[in-house]
């Protein structure tokens, strides 16, 4: 009885301390060697978690959405009585619509599903994977701006990083290109409600507080002239060589689900004309 | 397989799924952590070896979610169900004082543990999470735990031998 509670106890403790060091050796794991094992985990047990999720997400957006469909069944009826002022309502649904319409083509749909675990904001699991001829570092905006890019691609899901995660950055300019500079999450990020940074803006350029940052197209990841947020106000001046401002970012983090994610052909072309209506 | 052990089993797997499919929906923080309820649950009902597996299985999935601090929640989790398991020698779910305490110490060790392998919080934001956020959350769980934790059937045998 006794040797047999032993070898119980040392099973037990066999066991403890394999996880222990499993777990230990995943955290340690370089990310070319830990993300096919996240990949697999995520493909072959939590793939139908999230289409589960994502049907939850696309269900709580039709709700929120009612609303805007009546008024805009209710702008239809009108127009169909009266027939006046068409042109004025048609731009009325078309902004109703958000943003798909204006970049036309080159995107994919998708929801961002936030992670349970705490500081998940940072990174969200995208609905669409290689499947949708996505691939890594694709630009992911909303019709407010700048919202993030993949990281990663699976076969039917992705995982991208947010403007609020350490590892992000975006070459931006103020609107009117005066000012070139990077835009990284403000130290203080906590829960993906930040701020940002924009850092490395020459010293003789001052940017006034409400000014406009955008994508500055430089490095080819993010087509030029897609909001980034506003400046608050200047961060530090590094020795009076570069000033750094902080930002309010363009896409608030809680609220986001919606997300356009940009094939390459289409960051190509340039987006000149969508955000500067 | 017993009706009871049945209904136990369905009753982690919608703690799972809630943790992964719907609560991340739900902006509330992180405060109610519904996969460490299931380690827990788990834990009180099983020897300390199986509670850790369940808890590093557990923790590798909702990792999966996170890559960029994979491992980070198994080994919280793996800690949290050996140490549950060897704590409550089986019995904690009969007093509700020893299921609180149990539930909160869970909750904050496992936080911290989290927080500090997946290394994103620094200075006054790590300082913030661990003297507000860790306990707010062991609180919120600890309530909601000692609620759903009564809506599991109870185990077969409480008494296990071996410890």
């Amino acid at each position: 009885m006794a040797r047999g509670a032993r070898s119980n106890g040392r099973l037990d403790t066999a066991l403890v301390v394999a996880c222990v060091l499993a777990a230990l050796t995943l955290r340690s794991l370089a990310p070319a060697r830990r993300d096919p094992i996240a990949r697999a985990v995520r493909e072959t047990f939590v793939a139908p978690l999230l289409a589960g999720q994502s049907s939850v997400t696309r269900s709580e957006r039709a709700l929120r959405e009612a609303a805007a469909l009546r008024r805009a069944t209710d702008s239809l009826t009108r127009l169909a009585q009266g027939a006046t002022a068409l042109a004025a309502e048609n731009a009325t649904l078309r902004s109703l619509l958000g943003l798909a319409p204006q970049v036309a083509w080159g995107y994919v749909v998708a929801e961002a599903l936030p992670a349970s675990a705490p500081g998940g904001a940072a990174t969200r699991l995208l609905s669409i994977g290689a499947r949708d001829s996505i691939a890594p570092l694709s630009p992911v905006v909303t019709a407010a701006g700048v919202a993030g890019l993949v990281a990663t691609v699976d076969d039917r899901s992705a995982v991208m990083l947010t403007w609020a995660h350490p590892d992000f950055r975006v070459s931006a300019m103020s609107e009117d290109a005066g000012a070139v500079g990077i835009v990284t999450a403000h130290a203080s990020n906590r829960g993906g409600e930040g701020l940002l940074e924009l850092t490395g803006v020459p010293f003789r350029t001052l940017l006034a507080p409400g000014t406009l940052i955008v994508s500055s197209g430089l490095g080819g990841v993010f087509p030029a002239g897609v909001p980034v947020g506003k400046v608050l106000r200047v961060l530090s001046d590094e020795g009076g060589w570069v000033r750094s401002y902080l930002v309010d970012p363009a896409v608030p983090l809680p609220s986001l689900s919606g997300v356009l994610v940009l094939r390459a052909p289409r960051v190509r072309a340039g987006l000149d004309s969508v955000w500067s209506r | 397989m017993e009706r009871r052990t049945l209904g136990f089993v369905v009753g982690i797997a919608a703690f799972v799924l809630l943790d992964l499919a719907v609560w991340p929906l739900v902006d509330a923080r992180g405060l109610l952590d519904l996969m460490l309820l299931a380690v827990v649950a788990v834990a009180g009902r099983t020897r300390p070896g199986l509670a850790a597996l369940t808890g590093f299985v557990l923790g590798v999935l909702r990792d999966a979610a996170v890559p960029d601090a994979f491992g980070a929640s198994a080994l919280a989790f793996a800690v949290v169900g050996y140490g549950v398991s060897r704590l409550s020698a089986g019995a904690f779910e009969e007093r509700v004082a020893a299921t609180a305490a149990v539930l909160a110490i869970a909750r904050l060790v496992a936080d911290v543990l989290y927080v500090l392998l997946a290394g994103r919080l620094h200075g006054t934001d790590l300082l913030l999470h661990l003297i507000w956020w860790a306990p707010l959350g062991a609180i919120v769980t600890t309530g909601v735990g000692l609620v759903v934790l009564r809506l599991l059937p109870p185990p077969a045998d409480r008494r296990r031998g071996g410890r």
